[in-house]
């Protein structure tokens, strides 16, 4: 197909394989997310991080890595200015506010289009309806990101993200505006083994979009070596500086 | 200058509403007689007259509401009468309509038989008119007006049969130029004759476009030629179920079968339509009527609609024949026939429903209805709830949506939930007493715990109020409220609003 090579020539293929998330999430979902896996969003901050998953994908996913579809399906109360404010597209968007009892079959619909299907199931769903979807999801590599009361519920969860440390800022007793909050986001799950990983971000910067939160981390403070018993005061011959330490959940790798 | 032949139906809204031309009856707009018939204007009843002064003239004077809708389509017995003769007419305003007379008139052997024949013709169609032939359509409109029942001017002789009239006649014609004729009666220019002699650089320089225009009216010469256009074929099509069909299957079944007539139709004529509107016809009278975006729809996504526009009338769990005895007719009828352009799709860069897209959206709207998908779009708003419009997918986005500034508006980043129905909240101060805010934006006291969903929370901090007074000038759709960011101590940030009252969760910055 003509179009299809023009389109090739023109963009820079995006790596293909994973589905893409904005810039500052990439410290804790190295890559991208995993097609045809299932996230969780857990706890405070659950939409926020729903919203930046599909402004990730809305804004840099697609065959072509200009820009995929989302579908949000159960959740009437999206913010939609929200996600736009942190990159999504709304023409890119496909809100199915109340699927009612038909929830797996919208779900199923929606997968075999979308990259990406943002869920609040309404029930706790069944065993066969999380068997069908998420084989349908893995068939096609749509992205299951689960959220609500029921998300827990959903065995086969790869991936789940929550937030931790959440400052907002701005506002004082009676006088400013919310402007931004700082958040560090925690990943959880077999994708993000051991400890987890985590990441400071602006969850939303001053701007609505989402930010590597530099400024947040804490400032690196001496670390007096151990004395030994008899030592003398300044032992060291070489007279290097001394040992720097950051805190070591600050994870900056 | 092509001459030109002019049927007007004297009076016409007086007609249109049902008054007899022989009583004495006029319509009204807005407490003002905007036509009368000829024996109230006998009585002394005039247009523009207030309703009160032309009841004093003639009090038995019978008065209607103007009715628009019913002047056009009852003018359509007149239109289809006259293009039984010749079928190029062109409907200048309902109770006007012309047409070119140079063939017709050859071929009904004159142009005075023409006249006859035509007047003779809507007469017998049931309505009385006048008709006239000139060059040029002011003319003729003024020759259909002269006489008894019309006359023909002479060929060249436009300019001499207007010249007696008075400058009114200029804007009788269709609206605007009061000034102009008022200007030249005191300038002493009281004919059309006279207004002819003047020249015409000189008329254009001092009245502009719109005098130069009114000039050349004046003079007999015609501003634009007559464009009729063919009517366009009816392309509609409709399909009767006897006995009613009490299935829909049956229904939709017929629908796949006209669908595919329709688009052979269409696609004979190299058109495409925009809408398509579906009506279905029910044994005891009622119709149900919707239209549908048609951009390119196959005939089985047409028969779809059809059955989502069934279903979508049912009520829960029965059947269309539990309430209005079976569909008896339905029909297919395409609104906004343009020329078929092909359909072309984009490169890149500009977002496209991709066959895949529209699948799934077709196969959720066939499980929720039509309404049961959405997009996104953005637009002006105070409050986050009104920042957004969700337009079923495959209709066009709403245009004309109002633009801002929209002065109160919450600034800064957008909250991640907006709950459809915002939801309770109480917010209480030190001592437990509500928070509440005066008719001057003053606050009661700081706000020290907020209960959302029966859960208390020390509020941490918070800021407002922000008044929005919104349509303060619409008594039914006036709202009042005072808008309050607050963050908890559990980490959580609210918008809350306070109506009447009462505290709301407009939105949560989740």
């Amino acid at each position: 197909m003509p179009e299809a090579a023009l389109r090739e020539l023109v963009l820079d293929s995006a790596p293909r394989g994973t589905v893409p998330v904005l810039p500052a999430l990439r410290p804790v979902v190295p890559g991208g997310l995993r097609p045809g896996s299932v996230v969780g969003l857990d706890g405070l901050g659950a939409a926020s991080l729903g919203s930046a998953l599909v402004a990730g994908v809305s804004l840099h996913g697609g065959e072509d890595g200009t820009g995929g579809w989302c579908g949000v399906v159960g959740l009437p109360g999206f913010g939609v200015a929200a996600a736009a404010g942190m990159g999504a597209v709304p023409e890119r968007l496909l809100l199915v506010d109340d699927p009612g009892d038909r929830w797996p079959d919208v779900v199923a619909a929606l997968c075999e289009a979308v990259d990406l299907v943002l869920l609040c199931p309404p029930e706790r769903p069944g065993a066969a309806a999380v068997r069908r979807l998420s084989a349908l999801a893995r068939k096609h590599g749509c992205v299951l990101t689960l959220t609500g009361a029921f998300a827990r519920d959903w065995p086969g969860t790869r991936l789940r993200l929550r937030l931790d440390d959440v400052a907002w800022d701005g506002l004082a007793d009676g006088h400013g505006r919310l402007t931004g909050r700082r958040v560090q986001i925690v990943a959880g799950g077999r994708d993000a083994p051991g400890p987890g990983r985590r990441a400071r971000v602006w969850l939303p910067a001053p701007d609505g979009t989402v930010k590597p939160a530099e400024t947040a981390r804490p400032p690196l403070e001496l670390v007096p070596e151990p004395v030994a018993a008899g030592a003398p005061v300044h032992p060291r011959p070489s007279g290097g500086p001394p040992p720097v330490r950051a805190e070591v959940e600050e994870g900056i790798a | 200058m092509t001459r030109v032949l002019v049927v007007w139906c004297p009076d016409w809204p007086v007609t249109a509403v049902g008054v007899d031309a022989s009583i004495a009856g006029a319509v009204v707009v807005q407490g003002q007689v905007a036509a009368c018939t000829a024996a109230a204007r006998a009585e002394g009843v005039r247009r523009g007259q207030r309703l009160r002064d032309a009841q004093r003239r003639c009090p038995e004077l019978v008065v209607r509401e103007r009715d628009v809708d019913a002047e056009g389509r009852l003018f359509e017995i007149v239109v289809e009468a006259v293009a039984e003769l010749t079928p190029r007419v062109e409907v200048v305003r309902p109770g006007l309509c012309a047409l070119p007379a140079g063939g017709p008139a050859r071929f009904y052997g004159g142009e005075e038989a023409l006249r006859v024949l035509v007047q003779d013709t809507v007469v017998e169609a049931g309505y009385d008119c006048g008709s006239g032939v000139a060059d040029g359509l002011f003319a003729a409109e003024l020759a259909a007006r002269a006489g008894e029942g019309g006359l023909v001017v002479p060929e060249g002789g436009a300019a001499a049969f207007l010249a007696p009239y008075p400058l009114s006649v200029l804007h009788s014609q269709d609206a605007g130029r009061p000034e102009l004729a008022d200007l030249l009666r005191r300038l002493g220019v009281k004919t059309l004759g006279d207004f002819a002699a003047l020249p015409s650089g000189h008329v254009a320089a001092r009245f502009g476009t719109d005098g130069a225009l009114a000039h050349r009216l004046a003079r007999g010469e015609e501003p634009r030629p007559l464009a009729p256009v063919k009517a366009a074929a009816d392309l509609s099509v409709r399909a009767a179920f006897d006995p009613p069909a009490e299935q829909a299957e049956r229904v939709v079944f017929g629908a796949k079968r006209l669908a595919a007539e329709l688009h052979e139709a269409l696609a004979a004529g190299g058109l495409a339509c925009v809408r398509l509107e579906v009506a279905a016809g029910f044994a005891d009278g009622h119709v149900l009527r919707r239209l549908w975006r048609h951009d390119g729809l196959s005939a089985l996504a047409v028969a779809e609609r059809v059955r989502w526009q069934l279903s979508a009338w049912q009520p829960k769990g029965g059947q269309v024949e539990d309430v209005w005895g079976g569909v008896t007719w339905l029909e297919l009828a395409p609104d906004q026939i343009v020329p078929d352009g092909g359909r072309q799709e984009a490169l890149w860069g500009r977002t496209t429903v991709t066959d895949r897209i529209a699948r799934a959206a077709d196969r959720i709207q066939a499980l929720l209805g039509h309404q049961g998908i959405t997009r996104p779009v953005l637009v002006g708003g105070r409050g986050p709830g009104e920042r957004v419009v969700r337009v079923p997918v495959g209709d066009l986005v709403p245009s004309g949506l109002p633009e801002g500034p929209w002065p109160g508006r919450v600034t800064g980043p957008a909250p991640a939930v907006v709950p459809v129905t915002p939801s309770q909240a109480e917010l209480v101060d030190t001592s437990g007493d509500a928070v509440v805010v005066s008719a001057r934006c003053e606050v009661s006291a700081p706000p020290a715990t907020l209960t959302v969903r029966g859960r208390p929370a020390a509020v941490t901090g918070w800021t407002g109020p922000w008044p929005a007074d919104e349509r303060w000038w619409d008594p039914d759709r006036s709202r009042r409220r005072a808008r309050f960011q607050v963050t908890t101590d559990d980490g959580a940030a609210y918008l809350l609003a306070i109506e009447r009252g009462q505290w709301h969760v407009e939105a949560v910055y989740d």
